[in-house]
């Protein structure tokens, strides 16, 4: 076409023209060799460029896939570690995988064919392998039809010991538990050690101010409060607060660690009058006003300013502050180092979250599996309530004792009792006032006096009008534990109790003794606010076999 | 030159032609023309032939690691024995299947040749059974897995390197004509915790 038309407007005459157009199809038959030979050659390396584009992107999604695969195998064995075990795992999100899991009760394999595998979680007691096989996708697949690498199987076994049954109640919280203590006032209460575990109070949120003659044998965790000692309180412990801590008055044996952020320009997270000691460190995450005896070493950051040291401070130890020191003459053996970069702020241990405690008579039973016998009263008329707790103090098996048809407050007014085995009292609120709780014989026996909280929130529930409220002369005798449980306020003005109580708040301002002794509720665990896996599930131990399947 | 422009002034002359100008600008034409389409045409053969021997290469070089990690990831064992004289190496496993109904093992072998370029073969026993490298090379039942082999790993100078652990370090080079080599670095390792080799080694 290029020299039809180069001609034709080079060469005008008429000949010419006429010569041009006899030859005009051989130019373009050339034309048309050239763009075939190279269409050819274009379509060849094309097809050829496709190709291994498409292997290779074949070979990366074959390792996505299989990367995916052994996540899903890591992820499902992570889970049926720490949880209840679940037929499928699955992630929709990168890596994508889904495992199923099968179970074998014989230990190994017997062959190269093992026919023991079922499908779904372990629920035979005698399971002895668990078999995890996960599917991987890749992330970015194969092109060019090659799909063959998008999926791959991975298998995995791992030997599967499964928890025998437990129907023991741990024995687990701490001596005095609020979720949120209304009454900050702490007035002549004492906490004693009742057995080797150590006592604690605690409050999930809530202030604390001691007002006099309390003598606590166990440490202090205040999540989200602060504290305030006055009138000799003692604490053999330690004191955890996230807000400022004030000693006017009392001894710290312990370390003292307080969250707060007061940077001692106004306010300090610790504050010391010159009747107050610590016998151990001060950890404060802002500044220190000292006038005291710390025998101990202090540090004050990241958010402490100044620290001041009047003329009656003693400090055993060293001082080290992310701000500036004020001191006067008193007495500091260690080294004052000011303007320490890098301090980091001291952590609090909050307490343990509250733990919504259903009742569940399927949840009671004694150390054999046998479930505790229930009585349900029918309706609360003085004399039933007197038969029903009769019955119950003369049963020689665990009861659980469910009067709840009382309404908002079982009133257990005079009532004493005297236990010949463990008791569980369900109700919806109560009154204790002049009650005398006795073993029978030197064996220990248990006492659960519980409000369920049904409501799943981790919050305390109580039920509507419903109060719990201990009078005077209350006593639990030495040889009984008991636990409260109440999502409600206990008004407290008891005189001695053996056990522990778990609340939504407890007043303390009332004299008031209590002999730690760990009783715990079942299925749970109060020390960690956490429920316990129940029977049935199991352990994994280490992985005993693993390899690629074939994926179709 | 008075018959030419006789001829050229009588325009129903059967004898009508082109000029000797027209013929030579019409012939340089030709060959500018010609000239570029051959240069298009060399080009694109040139092409073809690059593209042709570096996507075999790469190709061969994944087909070879493809294999060595599907054989290696289900190995109880693993081993690699090595020649230095003849600059041969044999990757030997003891691996499990991948049906999901069947955990019976097989052996399977990969080894490498410097001759004739440099080769890989691959020949796996089904029941497992102890592989044996023929006299005068691998042959029969051996598949060839790639061409142009050789060894990229400058310490050790070989395409199997098996450290502690069950790895097997994949380092070689595969000889894509006069364009440079597809290289492969990789990795694979045996992930099962039992160590039976027998009967494979």
């Amino acid at each position: 076409m290029f020299l039809t038309t180069f001609l034709k407007t080079r060469f005008i005459g008429r000949g010419v023209l006429r010569t041009v157009a006899k030859e005009s199809g051989s130019a373009l038959i050339g034309v048309l060799g050239v763009m075939g030979v190279t269409s050819v050659i274009g379509i060849t390396s094309a097809s050829m460029a496709i190709h291994a584009v498409g292997y290779t992107t074949s070979t990366r999604a074959g390792v996505q896939a299989e990367a995916a695969a052994e996540a899903g195998i890591d992820y499902a064995a992570a889970n049926l570690a720490t949880s209840v075990c679940q037929s499928a795992y699955s992630s929709n999100v990168t890596p994508l995988f889904s495992v199923a899991v099968a179970y074998s009760t014989l230990p190994a394999s017997p062959g190269d064919v093992d026919t023991s595998w079922v499908n779904g979680c372990p629920i035979a007691t005698n399971a002895a392998r668990l078999k995890l096989i996960s599917t991987g996708w890749a992330t970015s697949r194969g092109v060019a039809g090659n799909s063959s690498n998008d999926l791959r199987k991975v298998e995995a076994i791992f030997p599967y010991i499964p928890t025998p049954p437990s129907f023991s109640i741990i024995p687990s919280g701490s001596a005095l538990y609020s979720y949120a203590q209304l009454d900050p006032t702490i007035n002549n209460l004492t906490i004693t050690q009742a057995s080797s575990t150590r006592a604690s109070l605690q409050y999930f949120s809530g202030s604390a101010t001691c007002t006099s003659g309390t003598v606590i044998q166990g440490d202090v965790i205040l999540g989200a409060g602060a504290l305030s000692l006055t009138g000799g309180c003692t604490i053999n412990g330690d004191l955890w607060a996230s807000g400022a801590v004030s000693i006017s008055s009392g001894e710290v044996t312990g370390n003292v660690i307080s969250g707060d952020t007061h940077d001692g320009t106004s306010q300090s997270a610790v504050t010391l009058a010159t009747s107050a000691i610590i016998d151990g460190n001060v950890y404060a995450a802002g500044g220190v006003s000292i006038n005291g005896k710390v025998g101990g070493s202090i540090v004050a950051g990241p958010s402490a300013v100044i620290s001041t040291f009047s003329n009656k401070a003693s400090v055993g130890g060293s001082i080290v502050t992310s701000g500036n020191v004020s001191t006067a003459a008193g007495v500091i053996k260690g080294t004052i180092t000011k303007n320490q970069a890098g301090i980091i702020t001291p952590t609090i241990p909050s307490a343990p979250p509250w733990i919504d405690f259903a009742y569940n008579p399927n949840d009671w039973k004694d150390s054999n599996g046998s479930p505790y016998t229930v009585l349900t009263m029918t309706s609360c008329t003085s004399t039933a309530l007197t038969n029903a707790l009769n019955t119950a103090q003369a049963a020689t098996t665990p009861l659980i004792l469910d009067s709840r048809v009382c309404g908002a407050s079982t009133n257990l007014t005079g009532y004493n009792l005297t236990l010949k085995t463990d008791l569980v009292i369900i109700l919806n609120g109560f009154t204790l006032k002049t009650n005398n709780i006795q073993s029978s014989s030197a064996l220990e026996k248990r006492l659960w006096i519980i409000i369920p909280d049904p409501v799943i929130d981790q919050k305390p529930t109580c039920p509507s009008g419903a109060s719990s409220s201990i009078g005077q002369q209350v006593v639990i005798g030495s040889r009984v534990g008991a636990i409260i449980y109440s999502p409600c306020t206990i008004t407290n003005s008891g005189d001695v109790w053996r056990g522990q109580m778990y609340a939504s708040s407890i007043s303390t301002s009332s004299q008031f003794t209590l002999n730690f002794l760990p009783i715990g509720l079942p299925t749970v665990n109060l020390s960690t606010g956490q429920f316990i896996a129940p029977p049935g599930t199991g352990v994994l131990g280490g992985r005993t076999s693993i390899r690629d399947l074939v994926s179709r | 030159m008075k018959m030419k422009s006789t001829s050229v002034k009588s325009p129903n002359s059967k004898e009508v032609g082109f000029t000797l100008v027209e013929l030579l600008i019409t012939t340089l034409l030709s060959v500018i023309v010609v000239m570029i389409a051959g240069g298009i045409l060399i080009n694109g053969l040139r092409t073809q032939e690059m593209t042709h021997t570096v996507t075999d290469a790469a190709v061969t070089a994944q087909q070879i690691v493809r294999s060595v990690q599907a054989g290696v990831k289900n190995a109880s064992a693993i081993t690699v024995t090595s020649d230095l004289a003849a600059g041969t190496q044999l990757l030997m496993a003891r691996t499990i299947g991948t049906d999901p109904n069947s955990t019976a093992a097989s052996c399977q072998a990969w080894y490498y040749t410097p001759t004739n370029g440099g080769n890989v073969y691959t020949k796996k026993t089904t029941p497992a059974s102890i592989i044996s490298l023929p006299n005068g090379g691998p042959a029969g039942l051996w598949t060839l897995l790639g061409t142009g082999v050789t060894p990229a790993d400058p310490v050790t100078g070989k395409v199997f390197n098996a450290p502690s652990g069950g790895r097997i370090e994949l380092k070689f080079d595969v000889k894509a004509g006069a364009h440079p080599y597809v290289l492969i670095n990789t990795m694979t390792y045996a992930a099962q915790s039992s160590t039976v080799s027998t009967p494979c080694f």
